[in-house]
């Protein structure tokens, strides 16, 4: 067996054989992370049969990392040479991209409690991932409690992780006081929110755990009849028309509310007497729209 | 993190492994974790067995010697790689030397590749003249099931691939999507991005509420096993009704449901206090009554949850 060795080459020597797109986020921490603990493997590459351009090697594995240390600022990239043909080549980067195991975040933890056994604290362990040491203390609380959903959507940067540790801890109440603290102090907007509440609800609904095995499908699919069709279009219609009536029963219910506290305000008596019990300072949202003087 | 990612302050990057590789004997490489009975049994397995078989290993596994028995090594990287290996029969592997012994980092930065992206480099591999039988051999497919894949996009319009192309989308919603025209696609798309459901079923279903002049070809009749006209008809109807509510108020109800609890929060105040509660009860005791009920609901619809 030849061994293999490791040489530093210039990244504008390297041609993209098969680019594929990446998701920005999941780029900026790879970035990160090869910043801070600096490049954990080296990229492949083949060198050049053909000379139709200036590029002398191919790249076989490690798109990302070479876009990671372009960003940094690099102009060569630590890389294993080894002699394929192009055809090779595509099928290796292929096997990398398409043959990958999922890992399931519970693995973390595994990873994480391997370098406690070893004696490492907290600290030390955060330095060696590249993360800050409330990171490994609070991603670890949330899987010891087998919090998989919430450390998952961490992950995918849909919570920031002081929130999930907060829904970890609080009950299905508090919960959404939480999520209105955030709301208030503009942490979760928009598209976010709405998945954050999704997420909370299946959370609340089918467990802390997810139940996808990450080898993919396993069993047999059942054929797809008529009946089980219209079964599925059912659910989804019955979930989509629960939720337009929920958003229905709600928006009234702040109509109410503020046509009541408009009216209330309206009679000196009790605005004298919210003053006197200091009450009178309302939710910002409340004095809007009662100062609007219009319907929702 | 910013400034480190500016060229103009670039520092050099460590590089985390020695620069020459060592081939050890696989007896040798202590796993440090356990590889469950399923995964062995698995797809990913047999592909990753296969694609070892078909063009050897594409990256060799991460190990770092153990501090208590220099003969050992504990492996950060490639569990079921140097399971496959072993299956192989093979005795020994080449491996790069880590220069510290945690396994997190490269377990944390693997991203998956939605089935648009895959079909992408497949398309662009076979373009360039790679076999079909070799690509199929090393990802443990039949050629059919990868011309399956390649066609995937075929007939898709390119708003709906644009949509999906990020999305864990399974291959047969491609093919329910298929029988859509373009306009109808990009909408069943939205439809299944908005409802976060990619199944096949909720697809079909979308199909089935699809109006004749939509479908990709409008002249014939659309089919649906054990569906009669008229229930075929009435989803029609029903469906489009409710994807005109539902993206209508999905703005608007988080907002709504947040600024309600916070409103929720106040009025408890209010009728918490004894004064007020007194007051109202005096002169407005309907408003009272209803204030302590929104106050003590939990849930948006109490008749349906209790």
């Amino acid at each position: 067996m030849s061994k293999k060795q490791v040489k530093t080459i210039s990244i504008d020597q390297i041609r993209f054989l098969n680019p594929r797109v990446r998701n920005r986020r999941n780029f900026q921490e790879i970035v990160q992370s090869i910043a801070k603990v600096g490049l954990k493997r080296p990229i492949t590459v083949s060198p050049r049969k053909t000379d139709a351009d200036s590029a002398s090697y191919d790249l076989v594995v490690g798109q990302g990392r070479i876009e990671a240390f372009i960003q940094l600022g690099q102009t060569e990239i630590p890389a294993i040479v080894i002699e394929a043909e192009e055809s090779d080549c595509l099928v290796m980067s292929l096997v990398e991209n398409c043959a990958r195991r999922q890992h399931r975040a519970i693995d973390l933890l595994e990873d994480i409690s391997t370098l406690r056994g070893r004696g490492y604290d907290d600290r030390e362990i955060a330095a060696k991932i590249g993360v800050g040491a409330d990171y490994v203390r609070m991603i670890s609380q949330l899987l010891e409690k087998g919090e998989e959903r919430l450390v998952t959507a961490v992950e995918a940067g849909l919570l920031p992780l002081n929130m999930a540790i907060e829904i970890a801890k609080s009950s299905d109440e508090d919960v959404q006081q939480a999520l209105t603290q955030a709301y208030t102090e503009k942490k979760l907007r928009g598209k976010k929110l709405v998945a954050v509440r999704r997420l909370i609800e299946r959370r609340r609904r089918s467990g802390k755990q997810m139940h996808d095995s990450r080898f993919g499908r396993q069993g047999s699919r059942r054929p797809l009849t008529g009946e089980s069709i219209i079964r599925v279009y059912r659910q989804e219609a019955d979930r989509q028309k629960l939720l337009v009536k929920k958003a229905e029963v709600t928006q009234s219910r702040l109509l109410f509310i503020v046509e009541a506290l408009r009216e209330l305000r309206d009679d000196e008596n009790f605005a004298n007497l919210l003053k006197a019990e200091s009450l009178d300072s309302m939710p910002a949202f409340l004095e809007q729209r009662i100062a609007a003087r219009v319907a929702i | 993190m910013s400034n480190r990612a500016d060229p103009a302050g670039s520092e050099t990057v460590l590089q985390a492994f020695n620069s020459d590789c060592v081939v050890l004997p696989i007896a040798s490489i202590l796993p440090v974790k356990a590889i469950e009975k399923t995964a062995k049994s698995s797809h990913k397995y047999r592909q990753i067995a296969a694609s070892i078989r078909e063009i050897g290993l594409v990256e060799p596994p991460v190990v770092i010697q153990d501090a208590r028995d220099t003969n050992l090594y504990l492996l950060l990287d490639g569990h079921l790689r140097i399971e496959a290996l072993r299956d192989l029969g093979q005795a020994e592997v080449e491996c790069l030397v880590a220069t510290d012994d945690e396994a997190f980092t490269y377990n944390k930065r693997i991203s998956r590749l939605s089935p648009v992206q895959e079909q992408r480099m497949i398309a662009k591999a076979i373009e360039r003249n790679v076999s079909k039988e070799k690509i199929a051999r090393a990802l443990d497919i039949n050629v059919r099931s990868l011309s399956r894949k390649v066609q995937l996009l075929d007939g898709i319009c390119g708003e709906a691939v644009g949509l999906l192309k990020d999305k864990i989308c399974p291959m047969a919603v491609f093919d329910v999507l298929r029988k859509m025209n373009p306009l109808r696609q990009v909408e069943a798309a939205e439809f299944l991005i908005n409802a976060n459901n990619f199944s096949v079923s909720y697809a079909s279903a979308i199909l089935a509420g699809t109006p004749q002049a939509q479908l990709a070809t409008a002249q014939t009749p659309k089919r649906l096993r054990g569906m009669t006209a008229e229930a075929i008809a009435r989803m029609e109807r029903e469906l489009s009704r409710l994807q005109e509510a539902i993206s209508s108020i999905q703005e608007s109800y988080g907002q709504d449901h947040l600024h309600l609890t916070l409103v929720k929060g106040y009025l408890r105040k209010l009728i918490a206090n004894d004064r007020v509660a007194r007051y109202l009860g005096q002169y407005q005791p309907e408003l009272l009554i209803e204030f302590q009920k929104i106050a003590e609901m939990t849930s948006t619809l109490p008749s349906e949850d209790a």
